[in-house]
């Protein structure tokens, strides 16, 4: 879906809001905090108020928002969108935690009961499910001026952007810091057991970037020259992890020295920021997206809480907890600055990493991960 | 002649009935993907290695556990009523835990640091055990240990206190004992132990990814792997082969159990 034009478009959307969002930001600081949280819920109420006029009253009374990773990125849906938006609309709203496994969305469309109302999907899997027809036409959409080109549809609204980053221990490399997926391959320059996503996406494109392709050509990716590359780390990989909350774990644990992890999950917690540092050098972008799954019982309900948690404030709040990338530009404003920069479309991180592509991805995944599974076993 | 006819149907009804009730939203799933879509192994995919490793690791957790029950059950059998309640609280508190909670304790504890939440493991090499195929074996076995042992007592109970005193009275070694005596009288009972917790063993998924770091994969992991991906078809034409296959060792296992039963109680 990303060809490399369109993700140099889209950094250079970026750059130009952050330029702008400089000035802005200094007008939010000033606001004491109490001000802006007073700001927020004013905003918070106004949305609501907005919602409701222009459509008729909500008559559902349950809604189950399903997003995916759970720990500290579910902590921040709940406290940014799941709680306002209850307070406000009296909708109770399940939270609940999904893997994102496609098979058990496109199961549960297909059999004509959903229990889901608002699930959160990756790029490739919105873009997969859109093709198949999983999903509703939303009812009410938010502003496409205010978000990054191409992530407003009617299927579909982009949520945030999180990396997956380069991570290792602060104690282990006090001197030398690795920097590159090209240190994490020189195992006699920064000697220590590793752990790697069990997914080959992301994983593949990193082992390409130690091999020296540069950002710009890893798609389409070469799996032979991946998995040859692979073989070198292989060895080395003491766990390849499955849950976003294992690699801060074995890092602060010392069962690893050095591993791949996802930027909001060493963001949120005081002990991660403590212990272990990062690079955003060749991290990987990956995109959310809300969608209603096909079938749904609230329909209404859950386009208005999509377009609730893609208000500005909102998402500000949210991105705020976890370091994730709002879509919604006009977040950005009403983020802190320190926080601003951890984001993954801060300008500075969004130059040196690279967007997955989730049309390529989408297309390969199948095979690539028999082959994965395959390797994994030889 | 309805007297003699009702009971006949009435058996036959019931296999019936378990077969609709269970057996065959057992087999939905696997059978409607497999009926519409032909059975083909997805191409590149490890069957035969996957089968092996999810077959060895089973055959191996499946041995240790009967090997580690069979002391408890004996124990059990020989104990007073408060020791054997004991023994019951002490197998059944891992089964209300649940598998999930267990696997994150033994994470917890093999690769602690410490030399007391570790049990001493940091001096048997500690971390390093975590996230091998051993530590795979370890917590499998230590799962299957309570099933093991409920599935011995059964066998357990059929040795006789009364032959015990017989022999010890007739100057018999202990060690023995066990193997003239209670051996044979508990084989049938470790056979179909065996049996049902490589049969369990088998469709793990959870233990050998948490624990084996994601390194060791079963059978189902791969089935999970395309069922996550929605390609049902396939999925269900690995379940499917894995399912053939595994009948095999299995019905052996029964038969032999099942002639056991025959030579034993002479029924």
């Amino acid at each position: 879906m990303f060809s490399n034009s369109k993700a140099d478009r889209v950094a250079v959307t970026y750059s130009g809001q952050a330029c702008a969002d400089h000035q802005l930001a200094g007008t939010a600081r000033a606001a004491s905090g109490r001000m802006a949280m007073v700001c927020r819920v004013l905003f918070c109420l106004l949305a609501a108020l907005v919602g409701s006029c222009a459509r008729p009253k909500l008559q559902t009374t349950e809604l189950t928002v399903v997003s995916y990773g759970g720990g500290a990125y579910q902590e921040s849906h709940r406290k940014a969108f799941v709680q306002p938006f209850q307070q406000i609309t009296g909708v109770r709203v399940n939270s609940v935690v999904w893997n994102a496994d496609y098979g058990k969305l496109k199961a549960m469309v297909e059999s004509g009961r959903v229990p889901w109302d608002v699930v959160e999907v990756t790029e490739a899997q919105f873009a997969r499910g859109t093709k198949e027809n999983l999903f509703e036409k939303l009812i009410l959409l938010p502003d496409r001026d205010d978000f990054l080109s191409g992530t407003v549809s009617e299927f579909g609204v982009g949520n945030v952007y999180w990396g997956t980053v380069l991570a290792y221990t602060r104690d282990v490399f006090r001197n030398k810091q690795p920097q590159t997926w090209a240190d994490f391959w020189d195992v006699d320059e920064f000697p220590g057991p590793r752990a790697l996503y069990d997914d080959p996406r992301a994983t593949l494109e990193f082992a390409l970037l130690a091999d020296g392709v540069p950002l710009d050509k890893l798609y389409p990716i070469d799996i032979d020259r991946a998995f040859l590359k692979l073989d070198e780390i292989k060895p080395h990989v003491r766990v390849w992890w499955t849950d976003g909350s294992q690699p801060v774990q074995l890092l602060l644990t010392g069962s690893v020295v050095m591993s791949s992890a996802w930027n909001g999950r060493l963001y949120a917690s005081d002990q991660a920021r403590a212990g272990i540092g990062y690079s955003w050098q060749g991290a990987a972008l990956e995109l959310d997206y809300w969608v209603v799954p096909r079938g749904s019982a609230n329909t209404d309900a859950a386009s208005r809480f999509i377009f609730f948690a893609s208000q500005p404030y909102t998402l500000a709040a949210q991105t705020e907890l976890v370091g994730y990338g709002p879509v919604n530009k006009a977040a950005l404003q009403y983020v802190r600055e320190n926080a601003r920069t951890q984001f993954p479309t801060y300008p500075s991180n969004w130059k040196v990493s690279f967007p997955v592509n989730a049309e390529w991805w989408s297309e390969h995944e199948e095979r690539v991960k028999t082959k994965w599974l395959a390797w994994k076993m030889s | 002649m309805f007297a003699r006819v009702l009971p006949r149907v009435g058996s036959l009804a019931l296999p019936v009935l378990i077969a609709i009730l269970y057996l065959l939203p057992l087999s939905y799933w696997t059978l409607s993907s497999t009926l519409s879509e032909p059975v083909s192994l997805p191409s590149g995919l490890p069957f035969a290695s996957l089968m092996l490793r999810t077959s060895l690791v089973s055959a191996i957790s499946a041995s240790l556990a009967v090997l580690s029950a069979f002391p408890l059950a004996l124990h059990w059998r020989l104990s007073g009523y408060r020791m054997r309640r004991a023994f019951v609280f002490l197998m059944v508190t891992p089964l209300i835990m649940g598998l999930l909670a267990r696997n994150y304790s033994w994470i917890g504890m093999l690769s602690s640091q410490t030399w007391l939440s570790s049990m001493g493991w940091i001096s048997l090499g500690g971390a390093s055990i975590l996230y091998t195929l051993a530590s795979v074996c370890l917590v499998m076995t230590c799962v299957f240990v309570p099933v093991a042992f409920f599935m011995m007592i059964q066998g357990i109970c059929s040795v006789s206190l009364e032959h015990i005193d017989a022999a010890r009275a007739l100057g018999v070694p202990d060690w023995k004992i066990i193997f003239v005596v209670i051996l044979p009288l508990t084989r049938r009972a470790a056979l179909l132990a065996f049996a049902f917790i490589f049969a369990m063993a088998s469709g793990f998924f959870i233990t050998p990814r948490m624990i084996g770091g994601g390194k060791y994969d079963f059978i189902s992991n791969a089935i999970l792997l395309y069922v996550n991906l929605g390609s049902f078809g396939d999925a269900s034409s690995v379940a499917l082969t894995f399912f053939a296959i595994m009948l095999l060792p299995i019905a052996v296992i029964v038969c032999y159990a099942v002639r056991l039963r025959h030579l034993v109680m002479g029924t």
